[in-house]
């Protein structure tokens, strides 16, 4: 299977029926499963030419749909995905543009799949995934895309408190909060961190920063009441381990967010934050 | 034009071919379907690749003002079930949430698609005809639902949402996407039913709503796993299929 027929079926050219369910992804994962063994080696190479191919053409769909292929081969049993990696290492040169979520959000994913990409390149990511959001307020690309590059920074080190500053301060900027996306970033961030207790201190300095750099009460009060639904089922629903689900418990409780106290580092931070706002007063 | 060759094979093509035989219930389809349905699909067709449209090789996405034109009838049965692969909903090579249902919906509402096929799970007589969605299995529901055109590999996950609607549309050959495996039910104005992909007969009861906010709540959900491989692409289909089909249309 050559790259040209590969396009062809991600472009929608081949009898893809989006209300009977079938788009793209099925259809190639359709003709996938008919190559032998030999073809389907031979099918990964013309799969990433047909990648770079899109995104030379700005094709951010079909690009979705390619790396969403590449999902699907490694959740089913026994998984298919390409030995030879490497084939995949212009992804990581590959910047999609602010406006160019789908993009975004296809590369990520297939190289969260793949196991790919050093911490710096993770960290780059979320900054490039918030900046796409922010732009965009695309809830379902964009908002992919940050998910996925949550979860791959977490993979490799613990994600920071200003991290968590910038992404809650931007979902609280989206018309409304995507809740599916944001718990699975919640939960997959927290069953994957090594350290929950590292964890917790970075989401309370994080949310605590934003919320001190926010003067308009009704807007933190918008904020938490967006926060709140999706902290309820994090915890009452996914089990997170003991040191998240005493914060949970503590952000939930009515005035939690004000009464709880506060570890030195978050002291320090939290003094910083004041005396920067009375400069600026 | 299409709908000529298909009536061709439908009044005297050899069913045994099974080209000829998709032919034919395309065109039963046609016959079947109101007269509104009949138009819209005649200009549809105009110029299409029969073949194509046939194998399952070239397709027709029904845009919004083509979809949902069928019967709109109260939504009587206590639950609706919406079964779609989980990878639509959100990829994600990691740990799973678990979700409120209703955190469920905005995600289905940006769906690429216009219209849900929906059904109870009963059949012609409103008898329940499968088990309860965590208890189902996954080959035998695709299967019954008539969900054509896919290989399920073991391992696959699908999500079975349990909705509330207060109506609800007898689903159309339009919405179907001129679909020859779709089933067309004359006789019967308040719901259609789908052809099992296992036995080629009618089995279970389904209606189409819009993917639009405010037609339908969603009450609960189910993630299920593949636990065998299940293929359902056209020329996978098995000889009970065809045969029941091709009887179906020469008794």
């Amino acid at each position: 299977m050559n790259k040209q027929e590969i396009l062809s079926i991600l472009r929608g050219e081949r009898g893809a029926s989006p209300n009977m369910g079938i788009e793209e992804d099925d259809l190639l994962a359709n003709a996938f499963f008919d190559l032998s063994d030999v073809e389907k080696e031979a099918f990964w190479p013309e799969l990433s030419d047909a990648m770079k191919s899109l995104v030379a053409d700005r094709e951010g769909m079909p690009f979705y749909l390619a790396a969403r292929f590449i999902y699907g081969m490694g959740e089913i049993k026994p998984p298919r995905l390409p030995r030879k990696k490497s084939l995949f290492n212009f992804l990581l040169d590959a910047m999609a543009e602010k406006d160019q979520p789908a993009q975004l959000a296809g590369t990520l994913l297939t190289l969260l799949v793949l196991k790919m990409g050093k911490p710096e390149f993770w960290g780059r990511q979320i900054a490039a995934s918030l900046d796409s959001l922010e732009a965009t307020q695309d809830a379902n690309y964009a908002m992919a895309a940050v998910v996925y590059a949550f979860l791959g920074y977490n993979r490799c080190t613990t994600i920071s408190a200003t991290d968590w500053s910038r992404l809650f301060s931007v979902l609280s900027r989206l018309p409304s909060l995507p809740r599916m996306e944001m718990l699975e970033l919640l939960v997959g961030v927290e069953k994957e961190a090594k350290r929950p207790g590292e964890l917790e201190e970075e989401l309370d300095v994080g949310l605590g920063t934003l919320r001190t750099s926010i003067r308009n009460n009704e807007e933190s009060t918008r904020i938490d009441q967006s926060l709140a639904p999706v902290f309820k089922t994090w915890l009452e629903k996914n089990e997170p381990r003991q040191a998240i689900a005493a914060w949970l418990s503590k952000e939930l409780r009515p005035g939690g967010a004000e009464r709880r106290g506060l570890s030195p580092r978050r002291f320090i931070e939290r003094i910083g934050a004041e005396r920067t706002n009375q400069a600026v007063a | 034009m299409c709908i000529d060759q298909w009536q061709g094979s439908f009044v005297h093509g050899d069913l045994s071919d099974r080209k000829t035989l998709r032919g034919a219930l395309a065109y039963q389809n046609y016959e079947h379907s109101p007269k509104h349905i009949q138009v819209e699909a005649a200009k549809v067709m105009q110029g299409m690749d029969c073949e194509g449209l046939l194998e399952l090789k070239k397709s027709f996405f029904a845009n919004d003002g083509q979809c949902g034109l069928g019967n709109e009838v109260p939504f009587s049965a206590d639950v609706a079930y919406f079964v779609i692969r989980k990878q639509k909903l959100f990829p994600n090579p990691g740990f799973s949430a678990k979700f409120l249902p209703e955190d469920l919906l905005d995600k289905i509402l940006r769906l690429n698609r216009n219209v849900l096929f929906i059904s109870d799970w009963t059949d012609a007589c409103g008898s329940p005809a499968l088990p309860p969605p965590d208890q189902v299995d996954c080959a035998e529901l695709v299967q019954a639902l008539g969900l054509c055109g896919v290989m399920w590999k073991e391992g696959a996950e699908i999500t079975i949402l349990g909705m509330k609607m207060p109506q609800a549309r007898k689903s159309t050959w339009l919405d179907s996407g001129l679909a020859f495996y779709w089933h067309a039910v004359p006789d019967q104005p308040n719901w259609g039913l789908t052809r099992s992909l296992k036995s080629g007969r009618p089995a279970l009861r389904e209606w189409v709503v819009r993917k639009q906010a405010g037609i339908f709540d969603i009450e609960a959900y189910w993630d299920r796993k593949f636990e065998q491989n299940c293929d359902l692409r056209v020329d996978k289909l098995n000889a009970d299929y065809w045969d029941a089909c091709a009887k179906e249309l020469r008794p």
